[in-house]
């Protein structure tokens, strides 16, 4: 009963780690965290609800970050290096797994846990089999506690593939797709796409403390530039 | 008087300091305890406290100062220095930056041989006053609870940040038949973002004084002048209700027809804000994007029945009635929300609109039942009542608490919970 009744709103950060991310993108990829603690230090209200995991995957995936709340003072950030190929399959149910841990353990502390969002960074195609990932994707986005995906895509990934991972794809909660656009530098729009992330992370956490649910997205006109916002009707 | 009392003692270089700083302690012992002082002793050396050690550091000594005083939010902390030795080396620096973060502190220095003790019973004497005021936590308070600091609303000026009261109803002489204490306290979410409360409360008896009517309502966030709705649901409900008391059993009472009045009312106050012509029927739904608040109603009779005082409880949206007995138990008449698996939700009705299923409750107040009209600013982190909260709130108001006292604990700070929040409070005697 130690934290009966208090609101939670889980964010998961999920990072290709790939060796095509190795450098700028990369740095740009380590900075993100750092810039979200920035902006909780400065809006308490929000930084009581908000916990935040980070998960990096390249032919595995790892829990880099257990969800956690980012201004704990006994919190050491962990840095991210580059491994391996792209496995989509490895991320989602890495991150299946974990969330489902997450809401239940946070649920039997007495947290009113709301849905988790997922920020989804990658700069490249899955190496491994469609069939598989689909597969994975689907188990995530079919738990009761599934997830609000919101698939950022730069460098050389594919805007259909990123486009089939939003989540959900229809409806009045309906998540969106960020790409970089075309000839940007791919590290700019990963700090762009964070910039979206703590946007939407303020407007969504003060929705949440006025007794509203859902994810809220920043509006396509307030988009850095680099950035094209696609929603998932945009693929038919 | 009473306040907190922090020792720093010299323990820089020499074996004697240390038994001088127990002696000074103990010299302290018997005056903190009989004024109502609580006391932190902290050594003034680099490492580990009760032993002497090597080099002063007034930087050190207020790190860890400041440490202890991370979680004392009392008035006005005194830190009582006792050196023998003038303090030079980094004590202007350090004491610059420790009253520039803790600008309350009232700062002593005295040598251990000029009596530290006396000094500070001199120093409890000059405040010949009593009380002090520690802000009520429950658990983690939170940073909202230590950063926020409250701003008012530029166009809501006159909706003010807190409302409470404290009343006896008498019998016919003057003896106590129940104890009120109500508070409405603004969220930490709208003192930040400055913004009004959107909570309300009121209560009346009857003019046969035969009943006691309270109301609570809590505005609905996303409509901008939920307040409004809220301050008419409780002031104009409890004048509706007392009006059908005259004329009707308190068991039988018309609730979907008061409910449907009031909703009428909020359509009126809601039109001039809304953009419709005058006098256009306007449908609830849109009227709620305006204006709009659940409602609690409570009526006690204050005629004894089987020894004890029947009470009706009538509720639309999340707004619950609960009673804590023997000051331990809570017992809730209503379901609890958000207890079932999956995600959470915050739909909740509210007025205007239309009763649908829900049926007013009774229950049989006994003597030491406190009855409880709340808001979900303290529903949700009451929970079921066995938690931490549910244990404070049952241990404040076991009996009926200071009407200040009770704003203080209806504003207990505890992480995540930021929602304004209103109790009104009935004890039976």
């Amino acid at each position: 009963m130690e934290h009966a009744g208090a609101k939670l709103l889980p964010f998961y950060l999920v990072v290709d780690v790939s060796f095509s991310m190795e450098g700028d993108k990369l740095r740009a990829a380590n900075n993100i965290l750092p810039a979200i603690v920035d902006a909780l230090a400065e809006n308490p209200i929000l930084s009581d609800k908000v916990r935040f995991g980070l998960i990096d995957f390249a032919d595995d995936a790892k829990v880099r970050l257990p969800l956690c709340d980012l201004l704990d003072p006994n919190l050491s950030l962990p840095g991210l290096a580059a491994r391996g190929g792209t496995n989509f399959t490895a991320a989602f149910t890495t991150l299946r797994k974990e969330m489902e841990a997450n809401v239940a353990q946070l649920k039997a502390d007495q947290y009113l846990v709301h849905r988790p969002a997922v920020w989804f960074i990658s700069d490249g195609e899955p190496l491994d089999a469609e069939a598989s990932w689909r597969q994975a994707f689907g188990e995530l986005t079919s738990l009761k506690a599934y997830p609000n995906f919101i698939p950022c895509g730069v460098d050389e990934a594919d805007v259909k593939v990123m486009g089939s991972l939003i989540h959900p794809a229809q409806g009045t909660k309906m998540m969106a797709l960020y790409m970089m656009e075309a000839g940007f530098d791919p590290a700019s729009a990963i700090t762009a796409m964070a910039e979206i992330l703590i946007s939407s992370m303020i407007q969504s956490g003060y929705s949440l403390a006025d007794g509203n649910t859902g994810m809220i997205l920043p509006p396509k006109s307030s988009l850095p530039a680099g950035i094209k916002q696609y929603d998932a009707d945009d693929f038919v | 008087m009473s306040g907190n009392l922090y020792l720093l003692i010299d323990l820089a270089e020499g074996p004697n300091r240390a038994a001088a700083a127990e002696d000074i302690t103990k010299a302290f012992a018997p005056d903190i305890g009989e004024l109502g002082w609580h006391s932190h002793t902290l050594g003034l050396y680099q490492s580990i406290p009760a032993a002497p050690g090597p080099g002063r550091s007034y930087g050190d000594a207020f790190r860890r100062f400041a440490n202890n005083m991370r979680c004392d939010r009392a008035e006005r902390p005194l830190l009582m220095v006792v050196t023998d030795t003038d303090p030079g080396g980094d004590w202007q620096a350090e004491c610059e930056v420790l009253t520039a973060s803790h600008p309350t502190v009232d700062i002593r220095v005295v040598d251990h041989r000029d009596d530290p003790a006396g000094l500070f019973r001199a120093i409890a004497a000059d405040r010949p006053w009593e009380g002090s005021f520690t802000p009520y936590s429950v658990g983690d308070p939170g940073n909202a609870a230590r950063k926020v600091r409250a701003v008012p609303d530029a166009a809501e000026w006159d909706r003010r940040d807190t409302v409470l009261d404290g009343v006896e109803i008498q019998g016919a002489n003057r003896q106590a038949l129940l104890h009120v204490r109500a508070a409405s306290v603004r969220g930490l979410g709208h003192r930040y973002a400055g913004t009004v409360r959107q909570d309300d409360y009121a209560f009346r008896r009857t003019p046969s004084g035969r009943f006691l009517v309270a109301a609570v309502a809590d505005g609905v966030s996303n409509s901008e002048l939920s307040h409004k709705a809220a301050s008419l649901i409780t002031r104009q409900g409890c004048e509706l209700l007392a009006g059908m008391l005259d004329t009707t059993p308190a068991d039988r009472l018309d609730w979907p027809g008061l409910i449907e009045e009031l909703s009428r009312r909020i359509c009126i106050v809601a039109q001039p804000f809304m953009d419709v012509p005058d006098g256009a029927a306007v449908a609830y739904r849109e009227v709620a994007a305006t204006m709009a608040a659940t409602a609690l109603f409570g009526v006690v009779d204050l005629q004894p029945v089987d020894g004890g005082l029947p009470a009706h409880v009538f509720a639309i949206g999340d707004s619950p009635a609960w009673v804590l007995r023997d000051g331990r138990v809570w017992k809730s008449l209503h379901d609890i929300k958000n207890s079932g698996d999956g995600p959470a939700s915050s739909i909740t009705r509210a007025l205007p609109g239309r009763r649908r299923d829900e049926v007013p409750q009774e229950a049989l107040l006994r003597p030491g039942d406190v009855l409880v009209l709340m808001s979900d600013g303290i529903a949700d982190p009451l929970q079921d009542g066995s938690g931490p909260v549910g244990r404070f709130l049952a241990e404040s108001w076991r009996t009926p608490p200071a009407p200040l006292a009770f704003a203080g604990q209806v504003d207990f700070a505890r992480r995540s919970h930021d929602d304004d929040r209103t109790a009104v409070a009935i004890w039976v005697p």
